[in-house]
């Protein structure tokens, strides 16, 4: 006598109602996408930033949604949303911002100053009153979110003034 | 006529924001509020921080392929609650690549 129920009926059951292998292979592959968002290249952020990209990234999520599910729509439409908000957004393309690129080492970004390819983003403005070059390797936390690899404080000091009638 | 009377009188709610009474309804209703209570709190306050360790785990692999799983189990067991679950999750995961240091050793 062949026992029925428990564990194997509920793995058959769960393989039965699986999707098909395209399907859960177009899964795995959405998944990949957004665990590695952060490595994709500029140059396809770039491209779905634009006018087209933005038309078939809509029109693939609206297509994947009437064919697959919802389900799978929904996850396309994150994939997406992740893959364009990396994308530069400013018009100048070696703008200092929150481009991914900037995060590189300090000698390659400091020879890109020197031959002026980078634009600084902020600057102190005004006189320079002090060279004081930064030897350490820790940035400020706004540093880090916006990008910005200082070599040298500009000007560090403030002057004041009281106050007059 | 009176029966009309009667349905006009007691509107319900429509499909899309109704629960079932049973215990499955409440925890649905329960997990909506709280996910919604979550985004308001997060999209409100502009410097409202994450906490260390969802900072620290962003950088495995692993942690956001489980945060992708909790997006399918929760789209398969509600999908109002999916839908909020995967709204939260592109806001953290969108906060973490633009605060912290890309992962070029991945």
């Amino acid at each position: 006598m062949v026992q029925q129920g428990g564990v194997v009926d509920s793995i058959h059951m769960m393989i039965s109602r699986l999707d098909s292998p395209a399907m859960l292979i177009y899964g795995v592959l959405l998944v990949l996408v957004i665990v590695y968002s952060p490595v994709i290249p500029t140059e396809a952020r770039v491209f779905a930033d634009s006018f087209l990209g933005r038309v078939f990234g809509v029109g693939i999520i609206y297509g994947i949604t009437e064919t697959l599910g919802w389900v799978y729509g929904l996850l396309t439409a994150l994939a997406f949303l992740l893959i364009l908000n990396g994308a530069p957004r400013y018009g100048n393309p070696m703008m200092e911002g929150f481009r991914q690129e900037n995060m590189q080492p300090y000698s390659q970004k400091d020879e890109a100053k020197v031959k002026g390819e980078v634009k600084e983003g902020f600057t102190a403005g005004g006189a320079v009153t002090a060279k004081n070059a930064i030897t350490h390797n820790r940035r400020w936390f706004v540093e880090e979110v916006l990008g910005e690899c200082p070599i040298a404080i500009e000007s560090d000091r403030v002057t004041t003034q009281a106050v007059q009638d | 006529m009176l029966s009309y009377q009667l349905e006009m009188r007691t509107p319900e709610w429509p499909s899309f924001l109704s629960f079932h009474g049973n215990v499955d309804g409440v925890a649905r209703a329960i997990m909506v509020l709280l996910i919604a209570l979550l985004i308001v709190n997060y999209s409100t306050l502009f410097e409202e921080e994450y906490t260390r360790k969802l900072i620290d785990l962003y950088r495995f692999p692993w942690w956001r392929v489980l945060l992708v799983l909790l997006v399918i189990s929760s789209v398969l067991w509600c999908p109002r609650v999916g839908i909020l679950v995967a709204l939260v999750m592109f806001f953290y995961l969108s906060d973490m690549n633009t605060l912290l240091t890309p992962l070029t050793d991945l």
